[in-house]
C-alpha cells in the first residue's frame, strides 16, 4: 500500500501549523483544508479525551487514516525499544509543561491503491519520531512535505458485530477501546466506501452533536440523547467537496445498522 | 414580559412571518422601541411591522445562515494573547469562580458546555494531579462560547467569547484564511479587548530584559490588530492589559515597576494624542503556588472577574447611549405627529365654510391617543433605561477595585470614566 504521512501537531516551543507540520507534496490547499476539518473535528475537547481516537476521512480522493491523542498517551500504548522509550518521552510536554497532543497518519492515494491495509499505533508513533524528533526543539517550523511510499500493510477481516443507530446522518456506535480499534481497521480496508468518515471515542455532546463524521463511537448516554432529540444538522452550501452520507444501503457495509424509530431523512 | 411589551413569538403570529425574522429585524434595529434583554427581545406591543427590505433574487439565497452567523448576544469580547499565555486558563477560572457567584454575579451559559467547562476546571482544582495533567492542552482550535453575566439571576448581559490557538495571531493570512478571519472578526467586533500577558515573562531582576520579552512575545504581534480595530471602527476599544501567572512573577516584579513595563512595551497605548484610550492594567492569578514543581497551588482566582466586569460595562454604556438616543428619536417622531395633527385640527377649526365638527373631534381625540402613547412608550423607555443604569451602577462598585486605570495615557481611576 502506498502512503505518505501526514501530521498535525505543536512541537517544544512552535504552536500548532495550520497546513499540517508534515503533509504529502502533492497536496493542494482543498486537500489541506479537508484534511484539516477532519482532523480538527477530531482534536476537539481534548482535555477531556480518555485514551485515543481513531479518525478516518475519505473524499474519493485520498483517504486519510491515523490517531489523535496525547504523546504520552499514545506512546505507553506502543511496544518500544528502549532507546525510543527515552527519545519519546522528551516528546511529551511542550515549554510550557502542557502535555502535547497530535494527529498522526497517512494519507491514502486512491487512485494509486486498490487494496487497503491496516495500521498500527506502533507504525504511526515511528513515523512520528522519524519526522518530529529531529525538529522537536526547533523554534522556527517548516511545513515538512513528503512523497508516497509502499508499505506493508494487511487487509483485515471484518470482526465486528457492533450495532450502530442512525440518528440524523451520523452513525452512531457505543465505544470501546478494542472495537474501536476494530472499526478503524474495519473501514481503513474496506475499498467499497467513498466519501465517508469516522472518527472514535467522542464523549462530549456537543462534538457529537456538531460533527460531521458519518461514523462516530460515543457514549450510550449521548446515543441515546441524540436519537431522542432527533438532531440532524442543516445542509450547508458551500465550495468545498460535498460529502456524501452513506446508508447501509448505498456502501459494502461492514457493521450491523439497527435504525431507529426516530430516524430523519 | 413588561407592560406594553411582547415577545418576538407573539409579534412574528401578528405579523404572520417566522420569529426568526423578528429576531432579525431586532438585531438590524428596525423595530423601534426593541430592547434586548439577556438572549431575548421585548417589542412594544404597538409596534409598527416595518418594510421587508430584503432581495428576493437569487442573491438572497442561504440569508438565514448569514443572519445565524451574525452574533446574537449583546456584546462580544476577545482575549489576544499568544500561545502559552494563558488564555484558555484565564476563561476556565473566570468561568469558576463566576460559576460559583461573586457578590451576586454570576456566569452562565448552556447545560452542556457548562458540563465541558466544570469538568475542565475540576482538573485544575485538583492538586493531586500532576502539572501536566492539571493544565489544559495547548488550543489547536477556534472554540466559541455564549455566555450570560447575571446580577440575581437576572441577565444583565450576554457575551460571546473566543478561545483560538495563540500561534494563530503570528501567522496572520499565511495559514488557513477563513480560521484567522474569523478570529479577526472577533476582535474587530468585539466592544472591549484583552491583551493577555504571560507573567512568566516578567521574571528577574533586569526590567529591560522584562520589556523586551514582553515586547518579542506580545506586543510586537499584537499592535498590529489594534491598527486594523482603529481602521474599521474609527476608534480604539477599552482595552484591559492581563498580566497572567502574576502569581509566579510578583515577587520579581512589584507593582510599580509591571506599570513600567506595560507602559514601555505599550508604548502606543500610553501616549496623549486625538485618540481617546481607556486602559486599564489588571494583574490576574488563578492560584498562588499553583504553578509550583509540586503543584500543590489551590485554585483561587485573584481579579480574574474584573477585566470581564469593565468589558460588559462599556457594551452596557453604549447600549444606554443607543437607548437614550432611540427614546429622543421616538419622543421627535411623537412630537412630530401630534404637531402635524394640531395643524390638521387648527386648519379644520379655522375654516369659514364647511367646518366640520366631527372631523375636529376626530382630530382632537387622535392628538389625545398620540400624546398617550407617547407618554407610556416614554414611560417604558425610561423603565429600561434605569434598569440598564441600575445595572451599571452596580458594575461601577466592582469596577472601583480596578488598580491601574490610565487616560489618554495618564494615570486616573474607573470612577474619572463614569465621570
Amino acid at each position: 500500500m502506498k502512503v505518505a504521512p501526514i501530521i498535525h501537531t505543536r512541537t517544544f516551543s512552535c504552536d500548532f501549523n495550520s497546513e499540517f507540520l508534515v503533509r504529502p507534496e502533492c497536496f493542494m490547499d482543498s486537500d489541506i483544508k479537508w484534511a484539516r476539518k477532519n482532523v480538527l473535528g477530531a482534536t476537539g475537547e481534548i482535555d477531556g479525551l480518555q485514551g485515543i481516537r481513531w479518525l478516518i476521512a475519505d473524499n474519493g480522493k485520498y483517504r486519510i487514516a491515523g490517531v489523535v491523542g496525547f504523546l504520552k498517551t499514545i506512546c505507553l500504548k506502543c511496544h518500544l525499544s528502549e532507546t525510543d522509550k527515552m527519545k519519546s518521552e522528551e516528546l511529551f510536554c511542550d515549554d510550557k509543561g502542557r502535555l502535547v497532543y497530535a494527529f498522526i497518519g497517512v494519507v491514502i492515494d486512491k487512485r494509486q491503491n486498490f487494496d487497503y491495509g491496516s495500521i498500527s499505533l506502533d507504525y504511526l508513533w515511528k513515523i512520528y519520531l522519524e519526522e518530529i524528533g529531529q525538529i522537536w526543539k526547533r523554534t522556527y517550523q517548516e511545513v515538512i512535505l513528503k512523497d508516497f511510499r509502499d508499505i506493508n500493510a494487511k487487509s483485515v477481516v471484518s470482526k465486528t458485530s457492533i450495532e450502530s443507530v442512525i440518528a440524523g446522518s451520523k452513525n452512531l456506535y457505543e465505544t470501546n477501546a478494542v472495537s474501536d480499534y476494530e472499526l478503524f481497521s474495519d473501514l481503513l480496508c474496506n475499498t467499497g466506501t467513498n466519501d465517508f468518515s469516522f472518527c472514535s471515542n467522542i464523549l462530549d455532546f456537543n462534538m457529537v452533536k456538531q460533527s460531521e463524521f458519518t461514523f462516530i463511537t460515543t457514549s450510550q448516554n449521548i446515543i441515546t440523547r441524540m436519537t431522542r432529540e432527533n438532531i440532524t444538522k442543516p445542509s450547508v452550501i458551500s465550495n468545498e467537496q460535498p460529502s456524501q452520507v452513506i446508508t447501509p444501503t448505498d456502501v459494502t457495509e461492514p457493521f450491523k445498522t439497527r435504525e431507529t424509530k426516530k430516524k430523519v431523512s | 414580559m413588561i407592560e406594553g411589551y411582547t415577545t418576538i413569538k407573539n409579534i412574528a403570529a401578528k405579523w404572520g412571518i417566522t420569529p426568526r425574522r423578528v429576531q432579525v429585524m431586532c438585531s438590524q434595529e428596525k423595530i423601534p422601541g426593541a430592547v434586548k434583554f439577556g438572549r431575548d427581545w421585548a417589542i412594544p406591543i404597538n409596534a409598527d411591522k416595518p418594510e421587508d427590505g430584503r432581495i428576493t433574487t437569487g442573491e438572497y439565497r442561504n440569508w438565514q445562515k448569514k443572519g445565524e452567523d451574525n452574533t446574537m448576544a449583546d456584546t462580544q469580547i476577545t482575549i489576544l494573547g499568544m500561545s502559552g499565555a494563558g488564555k484558555t486558563c484565564y476563561l476556565l477560572g473566570l468561568y469558576y469562580k463566576m460559576g460559583a457567584g461573586l457578590r451576586g454575579y454570576t456566569i452562565t451559559t448552556d447545560e452542556d458546555t457548562d458540563v465541558q467547562l466544570r469538568d475542565r476546571y475540576a482538573r485544575l482544582c485538583d492538586v493531586t494531579l500532576d502539572m501536566e495533567k492539571r493544565f489544559p492542552a495547548g488550543t489547536d482550535n477556534i472554540s466559541k462560547y455564549e455566555f450570560d453575566l447575571q446580577y440575581g439571576y437576572n441577565t444583565i448581559m450576554s457575551f460571546d467569547w473566543v478561545d483560538y490557538p495563540g500561534g494563530l495571531l503570528d501567522r496572520k493570512n499565511s495559514g488557513n484564511l477563513e480560521e484567522y478571519e474569523d478570529v479577526k472578526k472577533a476582535i474587530n467586533n468585539s466592544s472591549s479587548l484583552f491583551i493577555c500577558v504571560d507573567g512568566s515573562l516578567l521574571l528577574g531582576d533586569d526590567i529591560d530584559e522584562k520589556i523586551d520579552n514582553v515586547r518579542d512575545n506580545c506586543s510586537n504581534v499584537i499592535n498590529t490588530f489594534f491598527t486594523e480595530y482603529f481602521k474599521s471602527n474609527n476608534e480604539l476599544p477599552p482595552t484591559a492589559i492581563i498580566v497572567t501567572k502574576y502569581d509566579v512573577c510578583k515577587d520579581d516584579t512589584d507593582a510599580e515597576e509591571l506599570c513600567e513595563i506595560i507602559e514601555e512595551a505599550f508604548s502606543p497605548f500610553f501616549v496623549k494624542n486625538d485618540n481617546r484610550k481607556i486602559v486599564t492594567i489588571i494583574p490576574v492569578s488563578i492560584g498562588t503556588n499553583i504553578m509550583d514543581n509540586d503543584c500543590s497551588g489551590k485554585m483561587k482566582p485573584l481579579n480574574i472577574h474584573l477585566p470581564i466586569f469593565m468589558g460588559i460595562w462599556f457594551a452596557l454604556s453604549k447600549k444606554i447611549q443607543a437607548h437614550v438616543a432611540n427614546i429622543q428619536k421616538q419622543e421627535q417622531t411623537n412630537a412630530s405627529t401630534i404637531s402635524s395633527l394640531r395643524d390638521q385640527k387648527a386648519r379644520e377649526e379655522n375654516k369659514w365654510i364647511f367646518k366640520s365638527k366631527d372631523e375636529v373631534q376626530r382630530l382632537a381625540r387622535r392628538i389625545q391617543e398620540a400624546e398617550n402613547n407617547g407618554k407610556k412608550q416614554t414611560q417604558q423607555m425610561n423603565y429600561m433605561l434605569n434598569a440598564m443604569a441600575d445595572n451599571s451602577d452596580k458594575l461601577i462598585r466592582e469596577l472601583e477595585k480596578i488598580p491601574y486605570v490610565y487616560i489618554n495615557g495618564e494615570r486616573s481611576s474607573f470612577s474619572e470614566i463614569v465621570k
